[in-house]
């Protein structure tokens, strides 16, 4: 996944101001940067979020024009986003809304119920869910452990290209830190061509998941980009060295 | 019982009621009720029409006097195929075209009847409660009912009894204006579920047709009753119902009234807990599509210590659609203990539809608890972009969105194919 020059608005404020980004097939970057740095953003303006208006700039999957697509065609097109707080679709189940969804973004690939559940109960054990889920609300009444798990079920589910995982760590137990990094990992095993964003504050969860790059994003744009050592760093440091280094090298 | 034809310009007469009386076979006092009923709806007032936006669509905008007041020619034989077991009685413009009942119903000593047959047939078990909820007298159009009444249905579960099987209706109006009546008596711990579903064909006589419903329930000590009326009437149908429920000590009813179609709709439904221990619960579905524009309402009444009410209405509004709701829990003075709680939410799918939600309490004993809300709203934003994100395209999402909404209730409807048929119905408006 290619991304050159994004700008993006919301509500006409400029947010993103200039992203270049290339994510790898097969391969974990991180991104990180203080809170409003607009990581989110670049999330949703990715995915086709109506809300975010994308003023110039190109993003590309595997050469298609992905900000041509309208949202459900770039979820269809391969890519996925984990989203920092889901949304709850009260009166439709679990079960019934990964049965659609998987049509919807697999219709060649379509299982027989039996198949299906297997493979659900199989995903969940993974992720140490119970299966009594399936027949709650999607995300309706969730903890928020609960949501983040049930995000990873579906990514373990739909099998995208390329994932965002938009803070799936923050607010997550360690064993559910551990259960969402292995569930990655044995979908990466299974997919080795999937492109992971890994969006995070805490390096943590990279222990689990070695980036093979870090970008750090600050006031909208990528400002300092290096190896799995980066994220330490910033563990250790906090931004403002970064800060500091990019308002020197601006002036 | 062929009826002759009306005469286009008898429309709704005194002389058309006692034809209808004639016709049916009728003895003197019964045709006198009915010219009493005229009478006293020639005397009262319309009852009001609570829409804030209502403009032009009101019930006075329904023109009575060019009604075709019931349909000339009985209608048998054009019933829908229907091959179940289930106990299930069709009936169109009033006459039975289906009567089938299931095993039980004689096992269990139970009598399910046309209402006319039932008067005929068992006159001591009807009479002592036909109008004894819903009165003659209760508005205008329940007059009208009792004046025209036609068709509808009797069930009568004996004390002890418990039917397991719901018992189906289908209200089907076609060539005429309809008012039938459902009298449905529970015994002390007797139990039954009644699933009515009214429709309607396509108007041969272009002239304005009004479905006037009266549905009464009695539920003794301990007996539990559940009544829904899926209503989906063409857009060219308005409709008037009455429903209303009494429960005895420790006696449990469910009213569900769902209101999907009609032009011009006015529904009130009430359960009144009469006896101490008595619960009610009140499941509703509406949604106002095209022009439609609908006046409902429902209240449970405590009138009997420690009785407890629960209600929850969904509704939406698409199109130019309509609709205001009136949720009331009312707490008499000798309803100390009640517990009772009202919600209802209500989505709105277009920028012109509208919905008003009131809630109402009126308390009369400090001793009680009760719980209101109300809420309207659009489909929230950030849920449908989670679906579209997931792959599922904008239309699908909202049809996702919406059944979703409805799901409390139709999926507490006690007949699958019930709760199927309603599905549809509900994706079918959007
Ligand atoms: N829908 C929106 N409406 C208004 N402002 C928004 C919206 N989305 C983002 N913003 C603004 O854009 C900026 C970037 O927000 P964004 O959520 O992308 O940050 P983030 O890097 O994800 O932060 P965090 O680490 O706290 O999740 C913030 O100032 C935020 O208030
Ligand atoms: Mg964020």
């Amino acid at each position: 996944m290619v991304v050159s020059g994004l700008r993006v608005a919301v509500q006409g404020l400029e947010i993103l101001k200039g992203i270049d980004l290339r994510v790898e097939s097969g391969r974990v970057h991180a991104l990180m940067g203080p809170n409003g740095s607009g990581k989110s953003t670049l999330s949703f303006a990715l995915t086709g979020h109506p809300k975010y208006t994308v003023t110039s700039g190109t993003a590309e999957l595997d050469g298609a024009d992905l900000l041509a697509l309208p949202a459900h065609e770039r979820a269809r097109a391969g890519l996925f986003l984990s989203f920092q707080y889901p949304a709850a679709i009260p009166g439709v189940s679990v079960a019934n809304f990964l049965r659609s969804a998987r049509t919807a973004l697999k219709p060649d690939q379509s299982l027989p119920p039996a198949k299906f559940k297997r493979l659900l109960t199989e995903k969940m054990e993974l992720l140490g869910m119970e299966p009594a889920m399936l027949s709650r609300y999607v995300n309706d009444g969730f903890s928020g452990g609960e949501k983040k798990r049930l995000e990873m079920l579906q990514m373990a589910v739909f099998e995208p290209r390329y994932a965002i995982l938009d803070e799936t760590d923050s607010g997550l137990d360690i064993d559910a830190l551990r259960a969402v990094g292995e569930s990655v990992n044995a979908l990466r095993a299974a997919n080795a061509e999937t492109g992971l964003l890994v969006i995070t504050h805490y390096p943590r969860i990279l222990q689990y998941l070695r980036p093979d790059r870090v970008h750090v994003m600050m006031e909208g744009r990528i400002v300092k980009e290096g190896g799995a050592d980066l994220a330490d760093l910033i563990e250790r440091d906090g931004y403002d060295p970064i800060r500091e280094e990019a308002v020197g090298g601006a002036a | 019982m062929a009826l002759p034809k009306l005469a286009a310009d008898e429309g709704l007469t005194r002389a058309a009621v006692a034809a209808l009386s004639r016709q049916l076979g009728e003895n003197d006092l019964a045709c006198r009720a009915r010219v009493d009923a005229f009478e006293a709806f020639e005397r009262l007032p319309l009852p009001a029409w609570r829409l804030s936006r209502a403009g032009k669509r009101t019930l006075s905008a329904l023109d009575l006097s060019s009604i075709t007041p019931y349909a000339p020619q009985p209608a048998i034989g054009s019933a829908p195929e229907d091959d179940g077991a289930a106990t299930c009685i069709v009936t169109v413009d009033g006459e039975p075209a289906l009567v089938r009942l299931a095993g039980e119903i004689a096992q269990q000593g139970a009598y399910v009847a046309p209402l006319e047959q039932a008067l005929y047939e068992r006159p001591e078990l009807v009479r002592p409660h036909l109008g004894s909820v819903v009165g003659a007298d209760t508005n205008r159009f329940s007059a009208l009912n009792a004046a025209l009444r036609r068709g509808g249905l009797f069930v009568h579960v004996p004390k002890g009894a418990v039917l397991r099987e719901p018992i189906e209706l289908l209200t089907i109006v076609e060539g005429a204006s309809l008012f039938p009546h459902l009298l449905i008596v529970a015994e002390e711990h007797a139990a039954v579920d009644v699933i009515e579903r009214i429709a309607s064909r396509a108007n041969p006589t272009e002239r304005l047709r009004l479905l006037c419903p009266v549905s009464e329930i009695v539920a003794k000590a301990g007996a539990r009753v559940r009544y829904a009326a899926l209503q989906q009437l063409g857009d060219d149908v308005s409709e008037v119902a009455i429903r209303r429920a009494t429960a005895g000590r420790d006696a449990n009813v469910e009213l569900a009234p769902v209101v999907l179609g009609g032009d011009l709709v006015r529904s009130d439904a009430e359960i009144v807990l009469e006896g101490s221990g008595a619960s009610g619960r009140v499941r509703e579905v509406f949604f106002a599509s095209g022009r439609a524009a609908f006046d409902l309402s429902s209240s449970i009444t405590h009138a009997a210590p420690h009785s407890s009410g629960d209600a929850l209405v969904l509704g939406a509004a698409n199109g130019a659609g309509q609709a205001a709701f009136r949720g009331m829990i009312s707490i008499l003075e000798q309803g100390a203990g009640a517990e009772s709680n009202l919600k209802s939410r209500a989505l709105l799918l277009s920028p012109k539809a509208h919905v008003d939600a009131v809630p109402g309490l009126e308390i009369a004993n400090n001793d009680v608890k009760a719980y209101h809300g109300a809420t309207v709203g659009e489909i929230d934003e950030e849920t449908l972009f989670f679906c579209q994100a997931r792959g599922i395209a904008l239309d699908e999402a909202r049809r996702m969105i919406v059944t979703g909404f409805f799901s409390p209730v139709v999926d507490a409807i006690a007949s699958p194919l019930a709760q199927a048929w309603l599905h549809h119905a509900i994706e079918s408006k959007l």
